[in-house]
């Protein structure tokens, strides 16, 4: 037997002896992630960027590479601005914003901006996107290892800017090849300044692990979950298939123009609550977008249940009420999200995204989504009288939107300047499912 | 030894090394905002009337009926001393069934709510009868997945939510922390006691509180630049001061403020016995020049991350010493502390990776970070709270200490 053979022999057993034993001690994930806001992972996507220096917003971006090693990444801002008419035109979300250009309909848009950085160990990052950062920190003097962060930082393309930026961690020693190390963590804090007054919210990115020693395939094609699985995990025991992208969202929500009373009932607001929504999968390579169709199931507290759905192509923020009505304050009372057609102020809403055909041989047509959420809690006066929130309450529940007024009013901003103040937070979510997703790299 | 045999006990050895390390590479923590438990916990809730209010979220996520026992803990400073006085109700929820409620009012058990217009903050099945908290209430909310009889449940079917709100409008919010069971253990020995002992390497009853909690924060007064002042017409738009550019009207007062809190997760409810934890800390700023302190928790600690190691700061407008903003022309004026390892003055830059983990066998922590926000002048705030990023379980890294493995309990109180 050559020493080579025998080398692999003894080193295969006593791994397996390693397994074995660990199993005959029970080890037990309860249930395996793919995903996760507060562990590392090797792909981060801050799905929620803004920017609009008009309106004093902006999104400050902190990474850091969490390990004792030098790491690469390779990032991708990605523009989902929308034009009138198209490329070129005036910067729209919606076709609401063309009404100034008679003919014009927002055509979505999607198109990314990289830039490669490399980061010296256990190092904090931080920059705001209209800004961008150049020089990076020890980029001109080493650390303490006499190692040089790497790179340059752009501002985002457009301003006003939304949008998402995802970060692939690569291998220290060669660039074109993904890491399975799981180094990286980070956050984003959207910052809104107005008269005087401010306004924040904070989230963490959302990682994505890698599965060490499965990166095997096309450098550049990097599975999610699936069955030939190099993100994400392998299931826990009573877990189908290998785990990526959820399966379904639990997304804990007030219904829109739900009237919140806090301090004993001297201070109110209206809130309504806004969804940012990914693809879970990209293709960066041909610039081919992602899209799913998405399916709600809404549960208030009565534990009534109703049911809707939408569609996503790229990116998608949206409003809850304008899932199932029009773009816009027309026909929000009437949601399905509406705390008048609840009856109750919160609600829980399951999201599942619909996934490929049963019989797509690939199986990585899952049509995963990841998903950000933003609360509105207004302060503003409506100019036809007080928030219909406000009805029968002492205090003046503050309206965020124009629909939150009765009669078609306006919602007026104080003085300050900011017609209400928001949270950000992470979703929540369960499950697996057999199908994955892919992300393609240039 | 014959040389051959050593070589095959050497690349067996090679064998069991890497299947250890592969096996170790995976470990990670399991308490968790990202999804249901048996256990949720939400470590910062407050109320004042001048102040800050809770608003708390709750939902059943499995299509079974769910029971919880819930621990309100009031961790104000009592003579020196946290208060530590639970309250505790218990409540019922229907499947895939949200509920709600402010801290400060509480929720009735009314069903004639149901039918108010406008929609009535009751209006549901009200999940049970849930007290108010006090004025001037700082403390955290606990809710442990019960049954019918009330004996503990590793169900997982539990998730929240909490929104802190100011009396003026601004809003903070934060997912509660779920301490995920095993379900085939749970309930496994003394139901009163919850062992949080279970890792991917041991199978116990609850998962493990993390070992490290890692925090990407601002540095204490780091100036956002109070980018809305501009200069127009030779004059700041905000602060009315003289200028030529708008640099001019970017003075550095308007801080950043990074706020941990902590809670420890062992919890005695039965005896009243507060737990203390020792964390040491390790600050990296981007220079990579790394910092240390530490402090000690007891039962809750909240506070600004530069109040960790420094007691005293000087005002910004008059320069007199002072502890907190209060002793700054009554809050009107703030209290800077330059001299902290968590501070802008010191880190020279303006963020930071800080890493916090407890000191030899003491037990493991959950944490929420909040940042303070000021605009223009300092004149408002706005606060920001996030769930922080975890690695390890405190379980394996205390396994293979003299006196390990650290098991945090939960206790809660007996029936009778």
């Amino acid at each position: 037997m050559s020493t080579k053979l025998g080398f692999w022999r003894y080193a295969l057993a006593g791994a397996a002896m390693v397994v074995f034993c660990s199993s005959a001690a029970s080890a037990r994930i309860i249930e395996a992630k793919g995903i996760t806001t507060i562990e590392k992972g090797a792909i981060l996507v801050y799905a929620d960027l803004e920017l609009d220096s008009g309106a004093g917003i902006d999104t400050r971006v902190q990474l850091t590479n969490t390990s004792e090693f030098l790491t690469r990444f390779d990032c991708f801002y990605i523009n989902a601005n929308g034009h009138c008419g198209g490329e070129g035109g005036p910067i729209c979300s919606n076709d609401l914003d063309c009404a100034n250009t008679p003919g014009l309909r927002c055509i979505p848009g999607w198109a990314k901006t990289d830039f490669r950085l490399t980061l010296t160990k256990r190092q904090p990052l931080s920059w705001n996107i209209g800004e961008g950062l150049n020089p990076l920190p020890l980029s001109n003097e080493p650390g303490q290892n006499s190692q040089f962060n790497e790179g340059a930082i752009p501002p985002v393309p457009e301003d006003p800017f939304i949008g998402e930026l995802r970060c692939v961690e690569k291998d220290a020693g060669d660039a074109d090849l993904p890491s399975d190390r799981n180094d990286l963590k980070g956050e984003s804090t959207y910052v809104q300044t107005a008269s005087g007054d401010i306004d924040v919210h904070k989230s963490n990115a959302i990682a994505i692990k890698a599965i060490e020693g499965a990166q095997d395939g096309e450098p550049n094609v990097l599975n999610i979950g699936g069955p030939d699985p190099e993100y994400g995990s392998f299931p826990a025991p009573g877990q189908d298939g290998n785990v990526g992208c959820p399966n379904i969202w639990t997304v804990n929500h007030f219904f829109e123009c739900a009237p919140v009373v806090t301090h004993e009932g001297a201070s109110a607001s209206a809130v309504d609550t806004k969804l940012t929504i990914v693809p879970c999968a990209v293709d960066l390579l041909t610039d081919v977008p992602g899209g799913a169709t998405l399916q709600f199931l809404i549960y208030n507290e009565f534990e009534q249940r109703f049911s809707s759905s939408t569609r996503i192509d790229c990116y998608r923020e949206t409003r809850l009420a304008d899932i199932d009505t029009r773009p816009g304050p027309d026909g929000d009372s009437r949601s399905i999200f509406s705390v008048g057609t609840q009856g109750t102020l919160t609600g829980m809403s399951r999201v599942r995204s619909v996934s490929g055909p049963d019989d797509n041989e690939d199986n990585y047509d899952g049509n995963g989504v990841l998903l950000h959420i933003e609360e509105m809690w207004g302060l503003g006066t409506c100019d036809g009288g007080m928030a219909r929130a406000s009805e029968g309450y002492a205090a003046e529940a503050g309206c965020s939107v124009d629909s939150d007024c009765p009669g078609g009013g306006t919602c007026m901003a104080p003085a300050s300047g900011l017609a209400y103040k928001t949270t950000g937070a992470n979703v929540q979510f369960q499950g697996s499912r057999s199908q994955g997703d892919r992300m393609i790299l240039p | 030894m014959s040389k051959a045999l050593g070589m095959r006990c050497m690349w067996g050895l090679c064998g069991v090394l890497t299947g250890v390390f592969g096996l170790a590479l995976t470990a990670r923590a399991e308490v968790t905002s990202d999804n249901s438990g048996s256990i949720v916990v939400y470590p910062k809730v407050m109320y004042s009337g001048m102040g800050r209010d809770t608003v708390i979220q709750l939902s059943n996520t499995s299509n079974n009926i769910v029971y919880a026992h819930c621990f309100y803990v009031d961790a104000r400073d009592s003579f020196g001393r946290p208060l530590w006085q639970a309250t505790d109700f218990r409540l019922v929820l229907t499947k895939q069934q949200p509920t709600h409620w402010v801290v400060s009012a509480g929720r009735r058990m009314n069903n004639g709510d149901n039918f108010e217009t406008p929609t009535s903050d009751g209006a549901g099945l009200d999940p049970g009868a849930i007290p108010p908290v006090q004025d001037g209430f700082m403390g955290e909310l606990k809710c442990v997945q019960t049954d019918a009889s009330g004996t503990p449940f590793g169900g997982n079917s539990l998730k929240g939510e909490a929104v802190l709100r100011t009396l003026a409008g601004d809003v903070s919010k934060y997912n509660a922390l779920a301490i995920i069971a095993n379900p085939d253990l749970a309930s496994d020995g003394d139901p009163e006691e919850l062992l949080l002992n279970n890792t991917e390497f041991n199978d116990g009853e609850y998962n493990s509180c993390a070992n490290t909690i890692m925090i990407d924060h601002y540095a204490d007064g780091t100036s956002s630049g109070c980018p809305d002042d501009v200069c127009e017409t030779n004059t700041c738009s905000v602060s009315g001061d003289g200028c030529t550019t708008d640099e001019d009207c970017r003075p550095s007062d308007c801080p950043i403020r990074p706020y941990l809190t902590v809670v420890p997760c062992q919890q005695d409810f039965e005896n009243l016995i507060p737990e203390r934890v020792t964390m040491q800390f390790s600050i990296i700023n981007e220079f990579e020049v790394v910092f240390s302190t530490s402090t000690t928790v007891e039962c809750w600690l909240n506070t600004r991350m530069a109040d960790i190691d420094v007691g005293n700061g000087t005002c910004t407008d008059t320069g007199t010493a002072c502890a907190s903003d209060s002793d700054c022309n009554g809050g009107v004026d703030l209290c800077s502390k330059p001299t902290s390892v968590f501070s802008h003055g010191l880190l020279g830059t303006d963020t930071a990776f800080t890493r916090m983990t407890p000191v030899g066998l003491d037990g493991g922590v959950i944490a929420v970070g909040e940042e303070q926000h000021y605009s223009a002048a300092g004149a408002n705030s706005a606060w920001a709270a996030w769930n922080l990023h975890q690695s390890g379980t405190r379980y394996e890294a205390t396994v293979n200490l003299d006196g390990g493995a650290r098991v945090d309990s939960i206790r809660i109180p007996r029936r009778f």
